[in-house]
């Protein structure tokens, strides 16, 4: 290592062109790399959606849902199946590991997907867009100053001009619409009218179908000139559809508007949109396809909402309601100026305590450097730059390695200048620096190498917690490495070229001050040295009966600058009258904080694409929120959802939980479970889950610290059931499937697409709207028959409203329903182990009914054992690292002690800023032991050293404590300051770097006075026996 | 969630003896038992612990402990009069606690305690059942055996009129939800039963006009459309066969004449004894057999439809014209006859009808024939003439049922004066089955269903609710419906947003139950 440093200072030139180099490449990689907020913890997961608009939710999971999760099994990596079949449609989500590529799980899935047989009239299964929880990025509202636009033309515009246009932009995954109403061509048939003509809705439908199509014929060739031939039946206007004749009936011709009414109508509505409080809109949402630059697809997406804004009608208007380059800009924001701030305040330390600008300067440089290095390593891994890679990265820590190096270059070019008393020549210069970097550049490879080495526990993390910091642990190590190299081998040179040529006549008067105040400190220390001990052991004692005074949570929440709103009615609720609360609630929000939320838009259903399968029970309320320099009604976001909460609990009918869009999207996208603790009941009848349900959530309210328990809301969807009775039927000379066709029509038959130039529409056939608001109208219809009896439905079938499934969640192919809870003022893991004894107890399973364990609590646990594995593995390791530097077991141990001494400040820090403990804050201890050892590991050296020179054991202690102070100090104040930004930041995004940094700041300044104060008093305790 | 106000304690000693006196443990057997094994000395008709049908239904009953909510300080101990000493082993206040003291339990102490439990529930409280008094849900602010929000599985007990109350959360909340109150229209209307029909003419009013003669048609003086008074001549034939006819009459005419001279001269000669009793004879029979060939030839041409006087009037220029007419006043809704056709005899030339009143024929189902009966009265409503309802008598009941079409079939007439009904039209009928009674009518938005029975949301405070169950009758065409019973036109129905109150009423499926579970 000598030899390297050596080496380095002899090939100076080579060494700065190399650091140029690198310097040069990461400015370069620094322009390309992705930007978002947050970290992707979405899984390798494919969505594969089906539409069938009129069917029941046990009809889809039959027809469809299962047919499609048969076919989905064996695949490579797969991980899990769930599915939910909803009215109107299904969706399989097939989850694989992570070791899976996405496009080659899709592959995997799209294959099987072909060979599934689904029943006609069904849409082909689609597959999700390839895009992750983060995908989002931008929703726009369009609607109109002109009253009498309605929403049908509305969502036609959306989807035929801006949609297409906006596809085109390059990363988008895909442009989705919601709400409105999409347009049908409907022939309104009635069923009277068919039997006096004689016909049956067969008749009709068969004529729709068989007189609309265009058909090609091949070329016709004659005089070496080839024409091409066409036949053309397609219908493109309702007189056209009117004037198709169904047949002849006694000699004249009924056509289609003898029997029926044609009319422009609207699909079936699975979902609908309303903002503002001034009723509905259309919604489109661009998702971003994964691994992009949320930045610049917003960025361009915006472009080109503007560049075909003067091709819209006039009265028309497109307003852009959430942009994720506001949060991403925010966030950046906050770690920009955070880092900006922590540098400013290093250089400062450091020109304080080396009392030296220019060798302030010179240890600042690793600063851009080691940035310049982690954004080369980010580039090659593919890590975003996020609040979380780049949070986490503190100069403090950083600049450790060229504080000691330089400080040790500074004092021999000092301490030679004063032996010499004059200016050193160059070469006398670069001999000392050399001799000095020599000295300390093991230490500090030992250290570096440590600090680095600590964050390997991190990258053993799974799941979201792994994927939300893995990405911090490489940047982080990536930064060391090359703030250790710019230590090695930059430091040095530039100490020689830079360094002052003249020395100070003495030390800088706070360092002298210091360094006496100190020395007197060590000596009283040590003195006391059992009292000293003992009060450490004591604050250690005070700090671990405070650890379970903490509280714990996964991971903290971010804010988001935007609120949703989820908002549950009971199933069965109608689209009409959801809109219609939504719109006063939309209204109620923006009356009472006009100050806070800029947008409000509610969005009730699914969308055209099914990303997120709701049902029209489930409403999203999306708030935008205005920058918080504005608000007047509250301080904090928490502050303001308590705020909103306490005015939605007035309205009645409606249960609204908060949450934030992306936070909802991963949410939904991993697990499907939102609470801590999710208990899965699975089985096959949903009576039976019902009953388990409430069991266990009977049992759940008996058992300590279960807040805001929750049961899938399953069941209560009212359903109208005809079910044909096969006997009558026969009787009549009826087949079922002339009962069914009349039953499929109440929603509408589709035969046909009507072209309106490039647009398409479907061509359905149904009946008039009283067979859509009344049972009775149903029962009492006369139905046309094949055999020409015209008999009431109710004589071949029941016809029975009842309340049946509203949601049928599946996982691995069988049905289950969720008990969620959320665990307050207590340890999860306690709280799951006396749930799990209730309710094995209380609640017998029938034969073939399984309860299963899942939920947040699920992640902090695997979290907490890989940790409770690695850590003190790597911990060895260092200790192993440490023992073959030091060769002494003692000397190691006492150095060890400085961890839990450093973790008792953490622990106080975080108990006085009311912080609970978190992976976040986890990460925060792990970085803390990097630097306790590192510390430790500095003064003990300078001490053997002080003993190898042959003083006592006494004064050893002293004079390397009084040498070692400023860097010690210096290392440990910067790696204070260096996080006390992110500590005290409130910016947007800021929430997950404060516990880490509170942590570390905490814990930094315990570790450092202890490790002036009580390693002294170990070493000249416990280092004597070891003398003799 | 269940609390007592402070000075409803005293009537809860009326409830203690109640319960225990009705049913109480034999104190000199067991004076120590607990009261999970205690053994009821009284019949068993009486004890309310034993049988459950017994219970006041007013008052909830705690299964765990055996005993009414409101008396089970187990569950509540907040019901506790902190005032008296509580036996914790029995849980009974010490001073009714028979257990620890036997001599308790018995008639002085009841007789007091009953004459100051019921002074006080007279001034005070509300007495529910048998002398019981309400126990109060805190949350909501309502009698909880009335908190809908807490027990919403009480609706499906409730008879029509009983309601359960739904507190919202603060007092602008049903402003907030847009709630809109209003008063149901009083109307009077009977039990229907809709049926299909068809309008068709009225069989009886109704000819078919045919020649009886074959011809040619010689002239037509009616179109399809015009209306015709009786006997009114609306084609005429030429019929050869009507000549013959005529010819042959006026020939047995003169045949007749020729014998009756005949005769009249045998007679004239039989009285001047100049002929012979023979002759006379002849004569009389040939003038007898003549004067039935006229009358013959008379009534066939009666048959080919010529009028008396037509035929009086008979000239001997035998014609062979035969008109064509009206039966009755009505209109001509068919015409086949275009002039200089052959018609053949039974060849329908016209059809007339009379529209001032039709048919409707009714098929009624199986299972609703013994409902209908020749009377019943119905009203009829045509989708093309949505403003206009008719109403008729059913005058007929099939006595079979379609074998094809499983119906009964039946008949009623309706009066058509203006003629708007038209043959071939389908009716939606509704068949009156019982007399009208008074009722209201409110819009279908404002009927609600939980587990399928029908609930109307009535105002009471500003944010307070009944979900009141009701009797619905029929659903009217105007979307409205018929409330027989439960609703009165003076209670503020909330007539939109019901759903909002219902999913209030059910908030617990949302995850946001009452809290005391």
């Amino acid at each position: 290592m000598t030899a390297l440093v050596h080496a380095a200072l002899h090939n100076r030139l080579l060494v700065l062109v190399l650091f140029g180099v690198a310097c040069l490449a990461g400015v370069v990689r620094l322009a390309q790399l992705p930007v978002d907020a947050f970290p992707d913890t979405t899984p390798v997961q494919v969505q594969v959606n089906t539409v069938a608009p009129a069917l029941s939710p046990e009809e889809i999971e039959q027809q469809i849902t299962l047919p499609v999760e048969l076919s989905i099994g064996g695949l490579p990596g797969l991980q899990s199946v769930r599915s939910v079949s909803k009215f109107g449609f299904s969706q399989v989500v097939v989850t694989f590991g992570d070791e899976v590529k996405i496009i080659d799980a899709r592959q995997y899935v799209a294959e099987r997907l072909a060979s599934v047989e689904l029943p006609t009239g069904v849409a082909r299964p689609t597959l999700g867009p390839i895009a992750t929880g983060l995908g989002e990025v931008f929703h726009y509202i369009v609607r109109s100053d002109d009253p009498d636009r309605t929403t049908e033309e509305l969502r036609t515009i959306h989807d035929w001009v801006i949609k297409p246009e906006l596809r085109k932009v390059a990363g988008v995954a895909e442009v989705n619409s919601w709400g409105g109403l999409e347009r049908q061509f409907h022939v309104i048939v009635e069923p009277d009218a068919l039997i006096a003509h004689g016909f049956t809705f067969g008749d009709l439908t068969a004529a729709l179908r068989r007189n609309n199509a265009n058909v090609g014929g091949g070329q016709i060739t004659s005089a070496g000139e080839a024409s091409v031939v066409r036949g053309i039946a397609r219908v493109g206007s309702l007189s056209e559809i009117e004037n198709i004749l169904i047949a002849a009936s006694d000699g004249t011709p009924v056509r289609v508007r003898d029997v029926a009414t044609v009319a422009m109508g609207a699909e079936i509505r699975r979902g609908a949109v309303s903002s503002h409080g001034e009723g509905e809109v259309v919604l489109g949402l661009a998702f971003m396809l994964m691994g992009e630059n949320s930045h610049t697809v917003t960025r361009h997406l915006r472009a080109r909402l503007d560049s075909i804004r003067p091709s819209l009608p006039e009265d028309l208007v497109v307003e852009v309601v959430y942009d994720r380059t506001t949060l991403v800009d925010q966030v950046i924001n906050t770690v920009q100026h955070n880092l900006v701030v922590a540098a400013v305040l290093v250089l400062l330390v450091l020109f304080a305590l080396l009392g030296n600008l220019r060798a302030g300067l010179l240890v600042a440089v690793v600063i851009p450097i080691s940035m310049l290095f982690a954004v080369q390593g980010m580039h090659e891994f593919a890590i975003a730059a996020s609040l979380l890679s780049l949070g986490a990265i503190d100069f403090g820590i950083l600049v450790d390695g060229s504080v000691v190096m330089t400080e040790s270059n500074l004092r021999a070019l000092r301490t030679r200048q004063r032996q010499l008393g004059r200016r050193l020549s160059d070469d006398e210069r670069l001999q000392a620096v050399a001799e000095s970097s020599a000295k300390v550049v093991r230490p500090i490879v030992f250290g570096m190498a440590i600090i680095t080495l600590v964050f390997v526990p991190i990258l053993t993390l799974e799941g979201i917690e792994g994927k939300m910091f893995r990405p911090m642990a490489w940047t982080f190590i990536f930064a060391s490495v090359g703030a250790l190299l710019t230590a090695v081998f930059l430091s040095p040179i530039l100490s020689y070229y830079l360094l002052p040529r003249r020395a100070p006549r003495a030390e800088g008067r706070i360092a002298s001050l210091l360094s006496s105040g100190y020395g007197r400190l060590v000596e009283a220390a040590l003195r006391r040295r059992t009292t000293v001990i003992g009060s450490a052991a004591a604050l250690l004692v005070l700090a671990l009966l405070l650890v379970p005074r903490l509280g714990g949570e996964f991971v903290p929440h971010l804010s988001e600058g935007s609120l949703v709103a989820n908002a549950i009615r009971l199933a069965g609720v109608s689209v009409d009258e959801s809109l219609r609360s939504n719109t006063r609630i939309e209204a109620l929000l923006l009356a009472e904080f006009p100050d806070e939320v800029e947008h409000v838009w509610s969005r009730i259903g699914t969308a055209e694409v099914a990303t997120d399968p709701m049902g029209l029970e489930l409403t999203d309320i999306f708030m935008k929120l205005r920058p918080r320099e504005q608000w007047t009604r509250a301080g904090t976001q928490a502050e303001l959802v308590t705020a909103m909460q306490g005015l939605v609990a007035e309205m009645p009918g409606v249960n609204i939980v908060f949450t934030q869009p992306i936070e909802m999207r991963m949410n939904e996208m991993v697990s499907g479970i939102r609470s801590d603790v999710g208990i899965k009941i699975i089985g096959d009848d949903f009576d039976e889950l019902l009953v388990l349900a409430d069991a266990v959530q009977q049992q759940l309210l008996l058992v300590e610290g279960a807040q805001d328990i929750s049961v899938d809301q399953v069941t209560g969807q009212p359903t109208t059931t005809v079910t044909v009775n096969q006997a009558r039927i026969g009787r009549y000379g009826v087949a079922a499937d002339e009962v069914l066709q009349f039953v499929e029509a109440i929603g509408g038959i589709r035969v046909g697409e009507v072209y309106e130039g490039q647009r398409v529409f479907p061509l359905v056939v149904r009946l008039p709207d009283r067979f859509r608001k009344d049972a009775g109208a149903i029962q009492a219809v006369r139905l046309p028959s094949l055999s020409g009896a015209s008999v009431p439905l109710s004589a071949l079938a029941d016809v029975t409203t009842e309340e049946a499934a509203s949601t049928i969640n599946r996982e691995w192919g069988r049905r289950l329903i969720r008990v969620q809870t959320n665990v307050g003022g207590r340890d999860p893991a306690s709280f799951v182990a006396e749930a799990r004894a209730r309710i094995r107890e209380a609640v017998p399973l029938p034969e073939g009914y399984v309860i299963e364990w899942g939920g947040q609590f699920e992640n902090l646990r695997r979290a907490q054992l890989r940790l409770a594995v690695v850590v003190p593995a790597v911990l060895l390791l260092v200790f192993v690292l440490l023992y073959f530097s030091l060769k002494r077991l003692r000397d190691v141990l006492i150095i060890y002690s400085g961890i839990p001494l450093a973790a008792v400040g953490a622990v106080l820090a975080l108990w006085l800023r009311g912080i609970p403990f978190s992976v976040s804050a986890a990460v925060g201890f792990i970085a803390l032991s990097g630097i306790a050892v590192l510390n430790g590991q500095i003064l003990i050296e300078a001490i053997r050293e002080q003993l190898e020179a042959g003083l006592s054991l006494h004064s050893s202690v002293i004079e390397a404590a009084k040498t070692r102070l400023r860097p010690v100090l210096a290392t440990g104040i910067t790696d204070a300051v260096g996080f006390l930004p992110m500590a005290i930041s409130t910016g947007v995004g800021s929430e997950v770097q404060r516990p880490l940094a509170t942590v570390v700041i905490g814990g930094v300044v315990t570790s450092t006075v202890l490790t002036l104060v009580v390693l002294p008093a170990l070493y000249a305790a416990f280092g004597r026996r070891s003398e003799t | 969630m269940m609390s007592l106000k402070p000075r409803l304690f005293l009537p809860l000693i009326l409830l203690a003896l109640l319960a225990l006196g009705g049913c109480k443990d034999r104190p000199a057997q067991s004076p120590a038992s607990s009261t999970s094994a205690h053994v009821h000395d009284v019949a068993g008709e009486t004890c309310f612990i034993e049988d459950a049908a017994k219970r006041d239904p007013g008052r909830l009953w705690c299964k765990e402990h055996g005993r009414y909510e409101d008396r089970c300080w187990e569950c509540h101990s907040e019901l506790r009069d902190a005032d008296r000493p509580y036996c914790e082993e029995h849980g009974l206040y010490e001073d009714e606690c028979f257990l620890c003291d036997p001599a308790r339990g018995k008639a002085p102490a009841a007789g007091d305690a009953a004459g100051d439990a019921a002074g006080n529930a007279s001034e005070e409280v509300p007495p529910t059942g048998e002398g019981g008094t309400e126990l109060f849900c805190d949350e909501h602010q309502v009698p909880e055996h009335q908190c809908g929000v807490c027990q919403p599985q009480l609706a499906d007990e409730l008879s029509a009129g009983e309601a359960l109350l739904v507190r919202l959360p603060s007092m602008r909340s049903a402003e907030l939800a847009g709630l809109a109150v209003g008063h149901a229209e009083e109307s009077q209307s009977g039990t229907t039963i809709s049926l299909l029909g068809e309008v068709r003419y009225d069989g009886n009013r109704l000819a078919r006009l045919t020649p009886l003669a074959d011809g040619v048609i010689a002239e037509i003086r009616a179109d399809v459309g015009q209306v015709v008074a009786r006997g009114e001549t609306l084609a005429v034939i030429n019929s050869p066969a009507a000549a013959v006819a005529k010819a042959g009459y006026r020939t047995s005419i003169h045949t007749e004449q020729r014998a009756a001279a005949a005769l009249a001269r045998s007679e004239q000669l039989q009285q001047e004894d100049i002929g012979s009793r023979r002759a006379l004879e002849e004569a009389r029979a040939e003038h007898g057999s003549a004067a039935v060939a006229v009358s013959l030839a008379r009534q066939g041409l009666l048959t080919l439809g010529l009028r008396e006087a037509e035929i009086d009037g008979l000239g001997d220029s035998a014609t062979s014209g035969l008109a064509l007419r009206a039966p009755f006043a009505g209109t001509v809704v068919e015409r086949n006859a275009v002039l200089g056709a052959a018609v053949t005899s039974g060849e329908a030339l016209f059809e007339v009808a009379d529209l001032s009143q039709m048919w409707v024929e009714l098929s009624v189902p199986e299972e609703a024939a013994p409902k209908i009966a020749v009377g019943t009265p119905v009203q009829l409503r045509v989708r093309t003439l949505p403003s206009d309802s008719p109403t008729g008598q059913v005058t007929w009941v099939a006595p079979v049922v379609d074998e094809k079409t499983r119906m009964v079939r039946a008949r009623a007439v309706v009066p058509n004066p203006h003629g708007a009904l038209r043959q071939g039209m389908f009716a939606d009928v509704s068949a009156v089955l019982d007399a009208s009674t008074d009722s209201v009518l409110l819009p279908a938005s404002a009927v609600h269903r939980l587990s399928d029975l029908p609930f109307v949301f009535v105002q009471q405070e500003a944010d307070l609710f009944a979900a009141r169950r009701v009797e619905v009758g029929d659903r009217l065409p105007s979307d409205e419906y018929v409330i027989r019973t439960g609703i009165s036109a003076d209670d503020s129905v909330v007539l939109t947003g019901g759903f909002t109150l219902k999913s209030a009423l059910l908030a617990s499926r949302l995850g946001a139950g009452c809290a005391d579970d």
